[in-house]
C-alpha cells in the first residue's frame, strides 16, 4: 500500500507565472523574483501587448484606407489620362503610420512631383501678404497725398 | 473660329453649362451642325471629370485636369479642378460670382 501523503502536492496556480520570451535571460530573471514583483511584471507585460495589438489594429485600418485612396486617386488618374486630359491628380493624409504625400499625373507638375500648399492642404499666406502690401500702399499714398 | 475658355469643378452643373456654351456658340456663329457636334465633345468629356472629381473630392483628394476640345471652326479649353485645391483668388472668385 502505498503512502499518498508523502508525496509533494502541487498546488494549481490561479495566477500565470510565466511570459513567452525568447530570451531564456529573461524568463530566468524572472523566476528568481518574488510572487509579487513576478505578478506585477506579467500584468505590466500583458498590458503592453494590448497596447501594441491596439496600435498594430490602428494601423492596420490606417493602411487599408490609405490602400483604398490611393487605388482611386491612381485608377482616376489613369482613366483620365486614357481619355486625352492633362491631369494632376495628388493626396495628403497624416494617419498612425506618418505622413503621405502622392501627386500623380501626366503633366510636368506630377513630373515634378511638388506638391503645392493647396494640394497638401496648408494654407497659403501670399495672398494675404499680397493684399496687406496693397493696403500699405494706399496709405502710405494717402498719406502722402494730403 | 469659336474659342472659349471653361472653369469648371466637382460641383458643375453639367446642364447650365451646356446652355451657356450653346448661347456663346451660337452667337459666335457657328453652324448648327457644328455647335450639336461641339455640345457632344464637351458633353463626352465633362460628364466623367464631374464623376471624378465628385470621388476625388469625397475622399480628400486633389484633382486637377486641362484639355482642348477641338474642332472644325471652334476650340474650347477646359480647366477642372476639385473645389478644395483652388487657389485663394479662384475661391474668392467663386464666392463672388456664385459658381
Amino acid at each position: 500500500m502505498s503512502d499518498d501523503k508523502s508525496l509533494p502536492v502541487i498546488k494549481p496556480s490561479p495566477i500565470q507565472t510565466s511570459v513567452a520570451s525568447n530570451t531564456s535571460t529573461a524568463f530566468e530573471l524572472l523566476s528568481m523574483l518574488p510572487e509579487e514583483q513576478r505578478n506585477a511584471l506579467i500584468e505590466e507585460h500583458t498590458r503592453g501587448m494590448l497596447d501594441i495589438n491596439r496600435k498594430a489594429t490602428e494601423m492596420h485600418v490606417d493602411v487599408a484606407a490609405l490602400n483604398a485612396a490611393l487605388g482611386t486617386v491612381s485608377n482616376t488618374t489613369v482613366q483620365a489620362a486614357k481619355d486625352g486630359n492633362s491631369v494632376t491628380a495628388s493626396h495628403t493624409q497624416t494617419t498612425s503610420i506618418g505622413r503621405t504625400e502622392v501627386i500623380m499625373g501626366n503633366t510636368d507638375a506630377a513630373r515634378v512631383g511638388k506638391l503645392t500648399k493647396s494640394q497638401t492642404g496648408e494654407f497659403n499666406w501670399t495672398p494675404i501678404y499680397i493684399i496687406i502690401g496693397i493696403i500699405a500702399l494706399v496709405m502710405i499714398a494717402s498719406s502722402l497725398a494730403k | 473660329m469659336f474659342r472659349a475658355k471653361l472653369k469648371l469643378s466637382e460641383r458643375t452643373d453639367i446642364d447650365l453649362e451646356i446652355s451657356l456654351l450653346r448661347k456663346k456658340a451660337e452667337r459666335g456663329r457657328l453652324p448648327k451642325t457644328v455647335v450639336e457636334s461641339l455640345i457632344t465633345d464637351f458633353t463626352s468629356v465633362v460628364a466623367p471629370l464631374i464623376e471624378s472629381g465628385r470621388l476625388m473630392q469625397s475622399q480628400g483628394s486633389s484633382f486637377n485636369v486641362t484639355r482642348s476640345i477641338k474642332g472644325s471652326g471652334y476650340e474650347v479649353r477646359l480647366e477642372f479642378a476639385t473645389g478644395n485645391n483652388q487657389s485663394f483668388f479662384a475661391k474668392l472668385k467663386s464666392l463672388i460670382l456664385g459658381h
